[in-house]
């Protein structure tokens, strides 16, 4: 327990490393999630498109 | 579109620029007496940040500016240069270093390539379909990959690496610092090659991934920053510092990346976004490595570039970490920029029949 | 009767001199914008001579900047709306020619004013008098840069509605070295430090250029008017 806690406290410095780590595993996060979600999106727009049109015909 | 360049005009061009060399040559220490002697040591310093485009600018120094400086020594602080210039034996690793890269770039292509001849290869990538279906099969390797090494390379370095003399823990923000910045510029070098083979053949698969590389060097370039003052709240003392160079040429590129993407969006048609594009990407390709050159010239708070195979300048159990961390961020932007382009190519094929069945399986 | 490409350049030339002689608030406008802008500096920052002097290089380069801006508009605005700029593109003669042309007229017009009128201002600022030379020097090679850069950018966003905006953030990241550059030559200059190399980079800068930005402005136009 007490190494957990030594190895989170980094010797005084915890707040600038864990910081850091914190914001760069956002913005990787971040940067994985929009393009699927972007594609998600747009496959499901197409997909409205063409069941309309179908059910014009 | 068809760019015509007159060759008088382009023979007037390369003889200006030979002048303007001859011009410089007796000048390559511009601020001397401004800056204090040992900064001109950095100037020989080994560089192993760049990518390929380092190995190139480390070649040029170690063979012109070095013989130019030899000349005279007594300015520089000679401790520090013996420190700078590597010992013969950690070259090896260097090199080897490089020959890592070039694999991961063999690996990738003869994955790409192990379904179908090269030939074919090449020309069905050119179909934007194929490529939609091939990098499905890609995004799970590569994730996994990249998980895998990021999950190493953080216990690595935040449990087994030893405490820095003088940074204490603040120092292992450089597991994410130097990996993020080295990819950023790395990436604006793809960028521009994309950019120009797209503006030059038209082929449509290399402009969808300048364009999806931009967000993502952006980003990229947004964490170095970001880290990069961080840690300079640690060390320095300062979280910002307008008169560092190296801070401002890194803010530059990320203004770079941005008025890129604000180009792109800002025209209606695709094709016609991506030329302008490429043009203002191979412009402003110009720019940076003056900006970035410019660094070895000033005076910065930013330390040295780290020789990640010398010994003396860095504990082999610090760059184990480092370069695994280096590797988990090429496969991360790998497989972020294959997402991007899949999500580019549905917009871009979005009338096509392909993509409507497509859709509808989904 | 084919005419080279030399008589071309300079009837481009005289014929955009000739317009700008005609409408001369094109030329007085970015002046004017220059002189309010450094006069907004002592009436905001202080006016104390002694900061005046260590910001003045700073100031002038600023404005010199974003007077540039602000003139970089006309430079094919008028061409593109009355067509012109098509009949640029479609001549015999090699575009990046012609837009070099271009690009020289407007320096004339905007860039060469501004070099005379700077050391007036830089005197209102008290800059020291050894920085003089290193202040012309920077200005005379570091203009033409500003209207050779600004040139892919106005090529750029022609064809836009609102390329205004787009305009200065396309460009100005594009400005920063030779701001760093000329203000850094004039501080050297005013520390009575050898400043030739930050003008000789600068001046790097300028030919790279001035050999490469009238090729990606050609490229530009014809893609903004395809």
């Amino acid at each position: 327990m007490k190494t957990l806690i030594d190895f989170f406290y980094m010797g005084g410095d915890w707040g600038y490393v864990w910081s850091a780590y914190s914001i760069t595993a956002i913005f990787m996060l971040a940067n994985m999630l929009l393009p699927l979600r972007r594609r998600r999106k747009l496959l499901a727009q197409i997909k409205r498109k063409v069941d309309k049109g179908k059910n014009r015909k | 579109m068809k760019i015509r360049i007159n060759f008088n005009y382009f023979l007037l061009s390369l003889g200006c620029l030979l002048l303007l060399s001859l011009l410089l040559a007796p000048h390559t220490q511009p601020l001397q007496g401004a800056i204090p002697p040992e900064t001109n040591a950095k100037a020989i310093g080994y560089q192993t940040e760049f990518g390929p485009i380092g190995t190139g600018i480390t070649v040029f120094k170690r063979r012109v500016l070095n013989s130019r400086f030899s000349s005279d020594t007594t300015l520089l602080n000679k401790e520090k240069v013996e420190q700078m210039i590597q010992p013969k034996g950690t070259r090896r690793f260097d090199r080897n270093f490089w020959l890592a890269e070039l694999l991961f770039i063999v690996l990738i292509a003869y994955g790409f390539g192990r379904y179908d001849s090269i030939t074919g290869f090449i020309k069905k990538t050119g179909s934007l379909k194929y490529t939609y279906h091939l990098s499905a099969r890609f995004i799970p390797w590569l994730t996994a990959i990249a998980v895998l090494l990021l999950l190493i390379g953080l216990v690595d370095g935040l449990v087994f690496a030893p405490i820095d003399a003088k940074q204490k823990d603040a120092y292992r923000i450089i597991f994410i610092h130097v990996p993020a910045s080295s990819i950023s510029l790395q990436l604006y070098v793809f960028m521009a090659l994309m950019a120009a083979i797209g503006l030059i053949w038209h082929i449509k698969i290399a402009e969808i991934l300048a364009a999806a590389a931009a967000p993502l060097g952006a980003a990229l370039t947004a964490i170095s920053l970001i880290t990069g003052s961080i840690w300079g709240g640690g060390t320095w003392n300062t979280f910002w510092e307008w008169g560092d160079p190296r801070m401002m040429s890194v803010l530059i590129l990320l203004f770079i990346y941005l008025s890129i993407m604000g180009l792109n969006s800002a025209i209606e048609d695709r094709r016609t976004a991506a030329s302008a594009t490429a043009i203002l990407t191979l412009s402003a390709l110009v720019i940076i490595p003056f900006v970035i050159l410019s660094v070895n010239y000033f005076n910065t708070l930013h330390q040295a570039q780290t020789q990640i195979f010398n010994k003396n300048s860095m504990d082999p159990r610090m760059a184990r970490p480092l370069v695994i961390m280096i590797f988990a961020f090429m496969f991360y932007t790998a497989a972020t920029l294959l997402m991007r382009v899949r999500a580019e190519i549905i917009h871009s094929e979005r009338n096509t029949q392909w993509v409507s069945e497509e859709a509808a399986g989904s | 009767m084919k005419k080279s490409a030399a008589t071309a350049f300079s009837a481009l030339v005289r014929r955009d001199l000739l317009l700008a002689y005609r409408y001369r608030a094109e030329i007085v406008n970015p002046l004017l914008y220059f002189v309010i802008i450094v006069s907004l500096y002592p009436l905001s920052v202080s006016s104390e001579p002694k900061v005046l002097a260590t910001i003045a290089s700073g100031v002038i380069w600023v404005a010199a900047l974003l007077s540039a801006l602000l003139s970089l508009d006309s430079m094919f605005r008028s061409d593109y709306e009355d067509g012109t700029l098509e009949q640029i593109l479609m001549s015999p003669h090699p575009t990046a020619v012609l837009v070099l042309a271009k690009v020289t007229a407007h320096w004339i017009t905007t860039g060469l004013p501004l070099v005379v009128i700077a050391p007036l201002l830089a005197l209102s600022l008290h800059l020291d008098a050894a920085a003089f030379p290193a202040l012309l020097l920077s200005l005379l090679i570091g203009t033409p840069a500003l209207s050779l850069l600004g040139a892919i950018g106005i090529a750029l966003t022609v064809g836009l509605r609102r390329g205004g905006l787009l305009l200065a953030i396309l460009i100005l990241p594009l400005y920063v070295p030779i701001l760093v550059l000329s203000s850094t030559a004039i501080q050297l200059a005013a520390e009575k430090v050898p400043y030739s190399g930050p003008l000789l980079m600068l001046g790097a800068l300028s030919v790279l250029a001035l050999t490469l930005a009238p090729l990606a402005t050609a490229a530009a136009l014809r893609i903004s008017l395809r």
